[in-house]
């Protein structure tokens, strides 16, 4: 099953890395007959004095195709968005309130083929994201707002990234700056020297955004949609994500403190955390199912504790990163959907019955090395191993499946052009599924950036984040222009 | 789109020095050394702190430009340099930064941490080679850095060439080792220095790699707290007859031994908080 994309990747590196056919060592005897000349007139742009405001922005146009969809309605995405930053920085004051909106075009077409939970998750959004207030008094910094705060060293993989939720509505796809979502927390920072003491707490239990049900990415559309049982079930109420806890909560909060320390020849930190589990264990309420408008899948969102360290050197042209983290208590859904079978209305209720959730310890881990000894390559590889303290019976997802990203990125023509190349797979064997995505970034002028690429979904034969993506490849284009209005 | 290079900030403190001569020199015009001319180049004090603003222009071969403008922090401390460079333009990647601390001591790896404001972290990038691009520009990261005077065979070309009128050394440089090579990028060199200066005030390269010349000139040089600073650096490559393209670095807000520079200019919590 692997040979293939190893095979591309190796193929893509070789290219990468390879000189170009016209190059040719100089003879130090060569002349031109040139002359030095007039050095060209240029503009200088830079103001007199930088203005403590700042007002900037990006409009980007996200265009996609289903490969394997042309019969059907292959158009996948045709998302407008605009987002806007104001900014304000003087003395020991910082502002920051950034918005987003988003109109996808796509959902006009063939609009009744989509259920209503999808339409809401996917058609359209106006939102704030970052917005807080920042004090830096001394050695102290207090920030309150709407926030990010990024925990860890790995950049694909990382287990201690538990601090803000984010957008997993199109897995491998998500740009960066819409992949963390901004949370309402309160956080004290002590700094002295190359260490960092931060206490933060969490107000907001918001779990981030997620596939609809029924919508093309979940990985339960498989089991529900394309059964004839469950079809019949579910009829044509609107199948729905239903989070058990409320947004605001005093006893819901959630409390995070690290110490992170960056000096010479190497990063470390210690993290130590409460917080509540993003992906909520699945919970279905028998009762709810007899609801003539809509079938609620209840998330659970139960509390857990972590503690880690992670740290990162470099070596040359190496850098190694490492992330250990325990998860005390963590959630894990149970269930055995494998059993779901169209032809046995039993087997099928009886799968359907036995999700349920269970919690265990796990130490997780990261190993991270990126090499950038080839002119304008680098090439990074991550491996994310969980190991279950203790045995926990039908699992719903192998808890214990380590992760692998590999990413290759490369520019030329003045950097003007960058091509990337990521692969992802979830299993020593892809057992859980395996993806690419494949990309080139062309520089049209300054802050306008075009587009273009292909992702291509490989579900495994277990239950697990890609299972139904099978028609699931995409070629994309995108456009994207930022701007500074002040 | 800008990939950001290790080394980025070493080499902006660099460019500084290499442009930069103090008031006060200390060689004779009449000196026929090649080797204690580039000795006394190299060995010039240039203030311990010092703050500026950058704006690189680059004009391919059809005549489009691309600007980066950039502000710079820099200090030496006893065991090397510390710069902060954060970027202003393009938009695109506005607020990302670039912390680096440069060793003295050539056995120790430098430390560098890059903030792109989209992942809302800094992250530590290992060095790398210093023969590539500088930014997407005619500028190597060579070109920039502190050279070893002992790497390099010098020969006097010309003891008295004229530069806009101006009483130049020229001075012909070859890499002694394969590695000295490889770093520079270069086959061989020919720097023109002042004799009033003791600076560069233009060069000439020849590239290792793609048949290729490289045109540096030194200009706009004013006395800044005393110090004697190119404002204004241009690099034009050229193949064959063809100029492939030219970058126009330009100096604005310089000042040495400015007092506001201090230790706290140069952590992760001043990366993070950007412009």
């Amino acid at each position: 099953m692997l040979r293939r994309p190893i095979a591309l990747l190796s193929l893509l590196v070789i290219a990468l890395t390879a000189p170009p056919i016209s190059q040719a060592r100089a003879d130090d005897s060569e002349d031109d007959g040139f002359d030095f000349g007039e050095t060209p007139q240029v503009h200088v742009l830079v103001p007199a004095e930088p203005s403590p405001w700042a007002f900037t922005g990006f409009l980007r146009s996200d265009e996609a195709v289903w490969l394997e969809r042309f019969k059907d309605n292959p158009l996948a995405k045709a998302r407008q968005s605009l987002d806007l930053a104001l900014s304000y920085k003087k003395g020991i004051i910082r502002l920051l309130l950034t918005g987003h909106g988003e109109y996808d075009l796509a959902y006009l077409a063939q609009r009744d083929s989509y259920d209503k939970p999808t339409l809401r998750a996917y058609e359209w959004q106006v939102t704030t994201r970052e917005a807080f207030v920042a004090l830096s008094l001394g050695r102290v910094e207090l920030t309150a707002g709407r926030q990010i705060v990024a925990w860890g060293e790995g950049d694909a993989l990382s287990p201690l990234d538990v601090v803000n939720p984010r957008d997993m509505r199109e897995p491998g796809l998500a740009d960066l700056d819409d992949l963390r979502l901004a949370v309402l927390a309160t956080r004290v920072g002590w700094f002295r020297g190359a260490h960092r003491l931060e206490a933060m707490i969490i107000h907001e239990s918001d779990f981030g955004y997620r596939p609809a049900p029924l919508s093309d990415y979940s990985p339960f559309r498989a089991v529900i949609d394309d059964n004839p049982i469950a079809r019949d079930l579910i009829g044509d109420r609107e199948v729905t994500w239903e989070h058990k806890q409320r947004r605001f909560a005093l006893a819901q909060q959630e409390g995070l403190l690290r110490w992170v320390m960056k000096g010479a020849g190497l990063d470390a930190g210690l993290y130590l955390a409460s917080v509540l589990d993003d992906q909520g264990v699945v919970s279905i309420d028998t009762a709810d199912l007899a609801d003539e408008k809509r079938v609620p899948i209840g998330l659970d969102h139960r509390r857990y504790t972590v503690f880690g360290h992670s740290g990162a050197r470099s070596f040359g042209d190496f850098l190694l990163k490492w992330e250990a983290g325990v998860e005390l208590r963590r959630p894990f859904t149970t269930g055995r959907l494998d059993d779901f079978d169209p032809d046995n209305p039993l087997a099928s209720a009886a799968a359907l019955s036995s999700l349920g959730h269970a919690a265990g310890d796990l130490l997780n881990t990261m190993l991270g090395l990126t090499y950038s000894g080839v002119t304008d390559l680098t090439l990074a590889l991550e491996i994310s191993k969980p190991w279950l303290l203790g045995d926990i019976d039908d699992l719903l997802i192998d808890a214990s499946a380590p992760f692998i990203a590999l990413r290759a990125s490369y520019t030329t023509l003045r950097e003007r052009l960058r091509l990337d190349a990521a692969f992802s797979m979830i299993g020593w064997k892809a057992e859980l599924g395996w993806l690419i995505r494949a990309q080139a970034t062309w520089a049209v002028r300054d802050a306008l950036q075009l587009q273009a690429g292909v992702i291509t979904y490989h579900p495994g034969d277990d239950f697990g984040p890609l299972t139904g993506l099978e028609r699931h490849d995409r070629l994309f284009v995108g456009l994207r222009w930022d701007f500074q209005i002040l | 789109m800008l990939q950001l290079p290790p080394k980025a900030a070493a080499l902006l403190a660099f460019v500084l020095l290499a442009a930069s001569a103090p008031a006060a020199l200390a060689i004779s015009a009449d000196s026929t050394d090649p080797r204690a001319i580039m000795q006394a180049v190299e060995d010039r004090p240039t203030g311990d702190k010092s703050v500026g603003r950058m704006q690189m222009v680059i004009i391919d071969q059809g005549g489009s430009q691309r600007v980066r403008t950039v502000q710079t922090r820099m200090m030496e401390f006893p065991e090397g340099t510390k710069q902060l460079i954060l970027f202003e333009t393009p938009a695109d990647v506005r607020n990302t930064g670039l912390l680096t601390v440069d060793y003295d001591d050539g056995a120790k790896v430098d430390d560098q941490w890059l903030y792109l404001p989209s992942l809302r972290k800094s992250t530590r990038i290992s060095s790398s080679e210093r023969s590539g691009a500088f930014m997407g520009s005619d500028f190597s990261f060579s070109d920039m850095a502190s050279r070893s005077v002992a790497d390099y065979d010098y020969t006097m070309v010309e003891q008295s060439a004229k530069v806009s009128g101006e009483d130049c050394w020229l001075i012909e440089a070859r890499p002694r080792t394969d590695r000295a090579k490889e770093e520079s990028g270069y086959v061989k060199s020919q720097v023109w220095v002042s004799k009033s200066k003791v600076m560069p005030v233009q060069s000439k390269h020849w590239v290792r790699e793609g048949k290729k010349l490289k045109y540096m000139k030194f200009e706009e040089i004013r006395s800044v707290g005393g110090i004697l600073v190119a404002h204004k650096i241009s690099a034009r490559t050229v193949s064959g007859k063809t100029a492939l393209s030219t970058t126009v670095i330009t100096f604005s807000d310089l000042r040495f031994g400015d007092s506001t520079v201090s230790d706290s200019d140069f952590t992760q919590r001043r990366l993070e908080q950007g412009l």
